[in-house]
């Protein structure tokens, strides 16, 4: 009877999972699909606690199990509350590690339960009769769980790490060859164990922990800080697959579920993201812009002149136009300037400005990065335009403001076949009648290349801290 | 992910100190990644509300 019950509860599980996140495609129903998905979840947590049984046995240590999950759920709010909305991406990722953290010690736990009836008399005696005798299929999940998980929780610390700044990106020769001698090396003897069962079976577990984190963390050193948004969704899959195979071990329902839902998800997200940037997933964990420098050299060479104008004429130019849309980037999120953004769209909507914003999938440094600022300043999502519709509308606009974006608007994306971001779609502000793009000097952005955009002729430069431009600039429109 | 914790944990013998350790930081570190998982999206979601 309490086993049906459990069963239910699992079973509630799931399709809570589910449903919230068809809910969570919805901006009307998205916040209730969370909170589905969180009873849902609470119901298959409390169901385990009391409903569990192993062999007829059930779960003990209440004590600990409460006082663990009070401390965690305390700590957990808290930091999640505080966290200011720019710190998100890192945040995600440290929450992502988090889980990570939790399937590979659940790994490391389970391979010293199975590791309880070892005595090394007996084994000596016995002639190896013991490790022979592990369940091989049950190792082979436990050490999946704990590689994936483990390489979960390193390389999303090390992203953690990115993005608050604290780690540079690092780069040495060879980098690739090495992870990849460690990856090889960790399958290798994790095959070996399953298959010749030695003696050293615990010290060579925990070879494969120690490498585990290596490769996490030599995995995501090197990648650099725009193309974060994908390593993050990749690592988030990752942490999911080390839950299903939690969920495989214990035959558990929920686990299967929610780490195959996470999982299939991070994967397509994954997928979604080098496919915007056109750029396959091996070369954007390979290389970031190493064969930059060579193409540059000969984009650079027609570089050419740029205007400036002055945020007066700017200010003009905007206020007169029938429609504007503007173009947020990475650099908008630096100046903090989201909520003068705002200021801007609002007067100059006032004025009969029809004001839209052009996202591109891929601008910022986490998947829904600019929505996620612009909507800290309290811009309708309405107002923000997804590439393709927004590409569409760019024939019929007056001004565009990019702001802080460079490459996501370059055109050598379609027109150089040498430039490191060939091929990847792009925001075709040139469409406009207008283009004013903000920036703080010529220095190029994530790519490392020119960006001809600025050297058109229907382009001019406005340089300066955004936060600061955008100041000047509603200043001046509000004096027209 | 959490549950798998609990689980581990609640089979983890009274003597083994090692394995209830080792558990309770699991079930921290899973509820940790479940309850500020939850939360944030929750933030991030409030944004995201019609506003008058």
């Amino acid at each position: 009877m309490e086993l049906n019950l459990l069963v239910f509860c699992y079973l509630l599980g799931s399709v809570t999972f589910i449903v919230g996140l068809k809910m969570l495609s919805n901006p009307v129903s998205a916040r209730n699909g969370n909170l589905v998905a969180a009873a849902g979840m609470f119901v298959a947590i409390m169901g385990t606690i009391f409903l569990y049984e192993d062999e007829g046995k059930k779960l003990g240590n209440y004590g600990w199990i409460f006082s663990a999950l009070v401390i965690g759920t305390i700590v957990g709010t808290l930091m999640a509350k505080r966290v200011k909305m720019t710190a998100m991406p890192e945040m995600v990722s440290l929450f992502n590690g988090m889980g990570g953290a939790c399937a590979a010690l659940i790994s490391v736990i389970e391979f010293r339960h199975l590791m309880h009836g070892y005595d090394a008399t007996t084994y000596a005696s016995t002639g190896s009769s013991f490790f022979s005798s592990l369940d091989g299929t049950t190792m082979l999940i436990i050490f999946l769980g704990l590689i994936i998980g483990t390489v979960s929780f390193s390389g999303s610390m090390i992203a953690w790490g990115k993005l608050n700044g604290k780690i540079k990106d690092f780069a040495f020769k060879g980098q690739h060859i090495i992870n990849l001698v460690i990856l090889l090396l960790n399958i290798a003897i994790a095959a070996f164990i399953i298959v010749a069962r030695p003696e050293e079976t615990p010290l060579f577990f925990y070879a494969i922990l120690v490498l585990s984190i290596l490769y996490g963390v030599f995995f995501v050193l090197p990648i650099g800080g725009a193309d974060m948004p994908v390593v993050i969704s990749l690592l988030n899959s990752f942490t999911g697959v080390a839950a299903a195979c939690g969920g495989f071990l214990y035959d558990n329902k929920v686990m299967l579920t929610g780490g195959i839902l996470v999982g299939a998800a991070g994967t397509l997200l994954t997928m979604l993201m080098c496919k915007a940037m056109n750029r396959s997933l091996s070369n954007v964990l390979i290389g970031s812009f190493g064969g930059s420098t060579a193409s540059s050299g000969a984009a650079g060479a027609q570089g050419g002149t740029y205007k400036e104008i002055s945020l007066s004429d700017a200010a003009v130019v905007m206020s007169y136009a029938n429609k504007v849309m503007i173009v947020p980037g990475y650099g908008l999120a630096v100046a903090q300037a989201q909520h003068i953004c705002h200021e801007l769209e609002k007067t100059l909507e006032a004025k009969g400005v029809e004001v839209k914003y052009a996202i591109h999938p891929v601008a910022g440094r986490m998947p829904g990065h600019m929505n996620v600022l612009l909507a800290e300043a309290d811009v309708s999502y309405e107002k923000l335009l997804e590439m393709e519709l927004a590409n569409e509308e760019f024939k019929s606009t007056d001004v565009v403001l990019i702001l802080g974006a460079n490459d996501v608007v370059n055109p050598a994306a379609k027109s150089d076949p040498s430039s490191p971001i060939y091929g990847m779609p792009i925001l075709e502000v040139e469409q406009a009648k207008h283009v004013i793009v903000n920036k703080r000097s010529m220095k190029p952005g994530y790519a490392g290349i020119e960006n001809q955009l600025f050297f058109q002729p229907k382009t001019s430069m406005l340089f300066g801290d955004a936060k600061k431009a955008l100041q000047d600039l509603l200043a001046e429109v509000r004096s027209i | 992910m959490i549950i798998g914790a609990i689980i581990v944990m609640g089979q983890a013998e009274e003597g083994n100190t090692i394995a209830l350790i080792l558990g309770f930081l699991a079930v921290i570190l899973g509820t940790l990644n479940v309850v500020g998982g939850f939360v944030v999206t929750d933030r991030m979601l409030e944004m995201f509300k019609k506003k008058k």
